[in-house]
């Protein structure tokens, strides 16, 4: 920085961390999208399931973590380091903290890369990652706040322009989010189980789940949409009010929105409730920042002709616009039933990830290479060309997941002409999604040609320019003029006060036993009268405040972080409060044995949980064809909770005792033997391999440490326990003339699978099942699935 | 299930008290959008392009 007058300087920003961003996003996009495409055709080859570190399990979590973390992460940093050193007019805080940042990230890809298809998982989608790396993403995301936070002190513009505030708003909830979905007590260097478990753990992944996506996919893209769109199109943002509205509202909103993932199982109702409420009520603020970054194209939309930036941004917005009315509809408990657990859900996410992230990135990178290497784009045409074969295969790929979704939904629904049985099995729908789950792959194909097209186009460009870091003169801001709002001006307020008390009031109202409820809700009432007529009085002063937060980060930062924790606290703490089996007071799931929580921890090193779900919804078709609907204490001592989120194969809730252990092992060796057409990967890998006995005492010991009723039993014991039952399966074996070790993974896994759907029958149910009376649905499946009964019996 | 900590009519509640508290937040945040000088808007929309 060189001092040219009293009040101006030259400031040079660090373009070369943008760069690095920019590349690593470009390489890695591609990454992710062959992973997506080859275990798109893994679903329909299964041959493709070509070793045992290369099965549908382990790369799917490499495929979304690839594309969430490594592609729109990186395409992410590049934009909010080149944009935030714009509107703050200076350099960003620290260059160590930005190289630091940009290598670290890098090194937690890696490390994804390699540990993922290994099979170390912690078996919690977009949340696999082992705790070492979950320690590192935690640092490297604090060094990114430091470095943001520095560059905004240090700014030479008073004004935190919208962007900004959608970087904070990302910075502090996911911090958040990712912190307390990670905590975990370590049982070696490679594994460790949560500390939530069972419904609470379901409850806190899809707090976390969905807010990834919104805080991680949306928030950050949306501060890119407000500077880039204004930028590429050469004029201002289309309503400044409209996105005061937009912020506030999304980020208060979104947070709550998780439980709609959780629709019609074991999760109280109030609380699916309230996700689907929120989900709902989150159309308008989505539909006011697609409607803001459409309108600021006002005036020029020729440019949309012959733009391609332009194209790719407007084509963004849409999909974001899309994608956000389809959530909501999807987040009804109805349309829910039906698309839940389907492809619907699949190609719903894709459109947002495809055409939000993907073309936003898209559209970004064609206006910053340029710009970032001082030249010009090598081919508009190219640019062109990826703009419409990545549009033809997000639509080819989104319509036939719809297609997909909804027919396998309606056919699992299906029931015979009397009404009391169902009319298909689950690998008859499996057979009627194959052609849709074909025409998949050749859209997510098309999205990866065009993103290839764009490698080869940037690629150009690059070597035609040569690398530059902008200069810019600015005028020094003068020290005291912002940043001088203290704790005590931010929150002790006419508007901070009245707001907070109107909250406090209601949630009285919410939680505070009858009578307190009511005192609480007229006292409400009183106090909201009174903020009005206080607003009334001194209107000026309140606009004030809220003008000043807009030049003082600190307390703007304070009150986002404050927004956003309201909802996760009002859903998590009463959960935390209860989920103990002591307050159940219905079935209680029963204890693993040490050989069937080896065989878990298999199950979720092999990610059975992303085709298998082990959640029977309270929906008859579910109770038809899986048996009785899951109760919450059947899951309790479950860490990780595997309720999963789409089912590519039946659901395993009560999969124990269904059927004898040679049919599992024939089923894990080869699935077609046992069940003709399935997609399944074989697990022969299983057979060769010892279960892991060392670590088992230190598993069971963190478990007591996290609640669960084990008996105390000394190491020697727990691996005599898992001997002696590893010896039992394999003599059953051995009477169908399977011969295996009992100290395998396999007789592990299958011990596990035997297993499930075990829990102590509550008194009330029992006296109820003796008479035979009270039960409203068969308790066992109504379809007899043929092809997977070992016998071939009905 | 948690029948003495979870309400069992708290599903009618949820809707009315998570509509009244999105109008709230709606009805602060347009207000001082609203409200807002026309100046300070224009300059704070043109900042990307400074």
């Amino acid at each position: 920085m060189t001092s040219t007058a009293a009040s101006k300087v030259s400031i040079e920003f660090n373009d070369k961390v943008v760069r690095q961003f920019m590349v690593a996003s470009i390489i890695f996009g591609v990454v992710a999208m062959l992973a997506g495409v080859f275990i798109a055709s893994q679903l329909n080859y299964h041959q493709l399931n070509l070793a045992e570190w290369l099965t549908f399990g382990r790369l799917r979590p490499l495929h979304t973590n690839a594309a969430i973390f490594a592609f729109v992460g990186n395409m992410m940093f590049a934009g909010i380091y080149y944009s935030t050193q714009r509107l703050c007019k200076c350099r960003m805080g620290n260059d160590t903290l930005s190289a630091i940042h940009f290598w670290g990230w890098q090194a937690i890809i890696v490390a994804a890369a390699i540990t993922l298809p290994m099979g170390l998982s912690r078996g919690k989608e977009y949340a696999e990652l082992i705790w070492p790396i979950n320690i590192a993403v935690a640092v490297i995301w604090v060094v990114f706040a430091v470095n943001f936070f520095l560059t905004l002190h240090k700014r030479n513009e008073p004004s935190l322009y919208v962007a900004l505030w959608f970087y904070i708003a990302t910075i502090v909830t996911v911090a958040m989010l990712y912190i307390v979905n990670h905590l975990s007590i370590p049982t070696s260097w490679t594994h460790s189980y949560g500390i939530f478990g069972g419904v609470q753990d379901g409850l806190v992944q899809w707090w976390y789940g969905h807010n990834a996506v919104a805080f991680f996919l949306t928030t950050p893209i949306l501060g890119i949409m407000y500077y880039f769109l204004p930028k590429a199109a050469e004029r201002p943002v289309y309503s400044y009010r409209l996105s005061i509205v937009h912020f506030w509202s999304l980020v208060f909103l979104y947070i709550w929105a998780g439980p709609h993932h959780l629709l019609n199982t074991a999760l109280p109702k109030w609380l699916q409730m309230l996700g689907m409420f929120f989900s709902l009520m989150l159309w308008a603020p989505s539909w006011g920042g697609m409607l803001n970054g459409l309108l600021t194209l006002r005036g020029a939309w020729d440019k949309l002709r012959t733009d391609p930036v332009i194209k790719f941004f407007i084509a963004a917005v849409t999909f974001y616009g899309m994608c956000t009315f389809e959530g909501p509809l999807l987040s009804i408990r109805a349309v829910n039933s039906l698309s839940h657990y389907s492809d619907w859900t699949i190609g719903h996410v894709h459109s947002g990830a495809l055409g939000w992230n993907g073309f936003m990135a898209a559209g970004m990178f064609y206006w910053l290479a340029p710009r970032l290497w001082n030249t010009k784009l090598y081919s508009v045409g190219m640019a062109n060309f990826h703009f419409w074969i990545g549009t033809l295969g997000i639509l080819l790929y989104v319509v036939a997941m719809w297609i997909s979704g909804i027919m396998q939904g309606l056919m699992l629904n299906q029931v015979t002409a009397d009404g009391l049985a169902l009319k298909n099995t689950f690998l008859d729908t499996l057979q009627a999604i194959r052609p849709l789950m074909g025409l998949r792959i050749i859209g997510g194909g098309m999205f990866l040609v065009g993103w290839l097209v764009m490698c080869v186009n940037l690629w150009k460009t690059i070597r035609s320019g040569t690398p530059v870091n902008e200069v810019r003169e600015v005028a020094v801001l003068q020290h005291g003029k912002t940043d001088t709002m203290g704790m005590k001006e931010t929150f002790f307020n006419d508007p901070t006060a009245c707001t907070f008390g109107a909250m406090l009031l209601i949630f009285g109202w919410i939680f505070l036993p009858p009578g307190a409820d009511i005192a609480s809700l007229i006292c409400a009432c009183i106090f909201g009268y009174l903020a009005v007529r206080r607003f009334q009085k001194t209107s000026h002063t309140w606009a004030n405040w809220y003008d000043r937060l807009l030049v003082n980060y600190l307390p703007f930062t304070v009150l986002t972080f404050v927004a956003v924790v309201i909802g996760g606290l009002i859903q998590i703490i009463p959960t935390i409060t209860v989920n103990s089996a002591k307050n159940v007071e219905d079935r209680v799931q029963k204890l693993y044995e040490p050989l069937e929580l080896a065989g878990r921890d298999i199950y979720v090193s092999e990610g059975c949980y992303n085709c298998h779900s082990q959640m029977i919804r309270t929906l008859v078709p579910d109770v038809m064809r899986y048996g009785d609907y899951s109760r919450l204490g059947e899951s309790i001592y479950d860490h990780p909770f595997q309720w999963g989120s789409k089912r590519t194969g039946p659901d395993l809730a009560r999969e124990g005792g269904q059927r004898p252990d040679s049919w599992h092992y024939e089923h894990l060796m080869d699935p077609r033997s046992m069940s003709p057409q399935s997609n399944m990967p074989p697990y022969a890998h299983l057979n060769t391999k010892a279960f892991d006995q060392k670590t088992l005492p230190r598993k069971i010991a963190v478990l007591r440490q996290l609640g669960v009723p084990y008996p105390p039993m000394d190491a020697t014991e727990i691996k005599m326990k898992a001997l002696e039952q590893g010896v039992k399966i394999a003599t059953e074996l051995k009477k169908s003339n399977i011969v295996v070790r009992p100290d395998s993974e396999m007789v592990a896994v299958i011990a596990y699978l035997q297993k499930l759907g075990q829990f102590e029958q509550p008194q009330v149910e029992e006296s109820l099942t003796k008479k035979g009376q009270g039960v409203p649905f068969p308790l066992g499946p109504v379809i007899p699935d043929n092809s997977r009964r070992a016998d071939g019996s009905q | 299930m948690y029948k003495r900590i979870i309400y069992e009519n708290w599903h009618l509640i949820v809707p009315v008290v998570s509509f009244a508290t999105t109008v709230l937040v709606f009805g602060i945040m347009t207000l001082r959008g609203l409200l807002l000088r026309k100046d300070k808007a224009e300059h704070m929309s043109r900042l990307p392009l400074e």
